[in-house]
């Protein structure tokens, strides 16, 4: 880079010093010694501005080169440092991804025992209920059956009555204390 | 129970008095009037029990009773003694016990029969005889009529029933047609 800048700068220099004499020489009123002339004076000039000036401007360069290179690994160890946390949260992300997968896997594998002991108990609840209804239903049946064949017999018992009554005669009664005696006589 | 005691107690004082005198039969049948008459009418029982009418009042009414009825002068002397003392409530169960303790002292036992018409006298010796023969003791029957029975013979004899009533037989088949079994 340095070099480049010198011959470039030194290009430059004298073919600034031979072109205005050139150009002056056109006209007719200068010839080529002065052309030489001042194509030396040029060269003195470059010279001069150059072991003035050039070491200042060299130090410059490198100095912001040097801080230029700085600024990139500065930048490159940011770029670094960002790329592990940028992994590292990728790390993590893909581990709190994990977690909440298991997390939601332990919740459904609860959600679907805790499911499956709801229905269980329904149904236990429900059979429960429907042996109770049907023990019920049995109960009242027969309590009702109890009930009416009970009401059979007072009915039957009672037209056994009326129509004992009525049909008795006498001769019945004395028979029937005739019977009664002859069952006391056989117990005595 | 206590009117128990009270019966039994004024029952045996007018026992004793009345087997002294030889009188236990004639005072036994004048109590029974005397129980059937005041069985026989609220007026008397009301009498025997409202604490409004007065000692003298009672003793007059029953004073009169007992002179229309011409009881001995040992039963009357005890209906007035029962009407002071304020016990002419009990006469029924009095008269009861009298009955129980001359039947005892006698060997004799009573029997109540309930009939729906009274028994033959040819039905009522064979079951003197048989009760005698299952009690060991003199038998009294009491025949009272009762169509509820609709027929057959009751017979409460020393505590135990012998019942061979229509009636009874009717409850035992309501009893068997409401068991499950039937």
């Amino acid at each position: 880079m340095i070099h480049l800048r010198h011959v470039l700068a030194t290009s430059f220099t004298v073919v600034l010093s031979l072109v205005t004499p050139a150009f002056a020489s056109a006209e007719g009123e200068v010839g080529w010694g002065k052309t030489l002339f001042h194509g030396l004076n040029a060269a003195i000039l470059f010279f001069f501005i150059y072991y003035v000036f050039g070491p200042k401007v060299t130090a410059a360069l490198q100095s912001k080169s040097k801080q230029v290179a700085r600024d990139i690994d500065e930048a490159t160890r940011l770029q670094a440092e960002a790329s592990a946390r940028l992994a590292a949260a990728e790390a993590d992300l893909a581990a709190l991804s994990g977690k909440a997968s298991a997390l939601l896997d332990e919740l459904r594998r609860e959600g679907e025992v805790e499911r499956d002991k709801l229905i269980s108990q329904a149904k236990a609840e429900a059979e429960r209920i429907t042996a109770e209804a049907a023990r019920t239903a049995q109960s009242e049946i027969a309590r009702v059956k109890a009930r009416l064949e009970a009401e059979l017999g007072n009915l039957a018992v009672e037209a056994a009555a009326r129509a004992l009554r009525e049909k008795t005669t006498p001769a019945d009664q004395r028979r029937l204390a005739v019977e009664y005696l002859t069952r006391l006589e056989e117990r005595s | 129970m206590k009117a128990s005691t009270i019966a039994l107690r004024y029952s045996q004082a007018v026992l004793t008095l009345a087997t002294d005198r030889k009188q236990h039969e004639q005072i036994g049948r004048e109590l029974d009037r005397i129980a059937a008459v005041f069985a026989g009418s609220d007026e008397l029982r009301a009498l025997s029990r409202n604490p409004k009418f007065s000692v003298t009042d009672r003793k007059a009414i029953v004073s009169e009773l007992l002179k229309r009825l011409m009881v001995s002068p040992i039963t009357r002397n005890f209906v007035m003694l029962l009407t002071e003392k304020g016990r002419l409530q009990h006469i029924a169960e009095i008269v009861a016990a009298y009955h129980d303790q001359a039947d005892a002292q006698a060997g004799r036992i009573r029997a109540q029969v309930t009939v729906v018409a009274p028994l033959a006298e040819l039905e009522a010796a064979r079951l003197r005889t048989v009760l005698q023969k299952m009690t060991g003791k003199q038998v009294v029957l009491e025949q009272q009529v009762d169509p509820a029975i609709i027929g057959g013979v009751v017979t409460r004899v020393g505590g135990r029933i012998y019942d061979g009533s229509v009636r009874a037989q009717l409850e035992s088949l309501r009893t068997r047609l409401r068991s499950p079994a039937a």
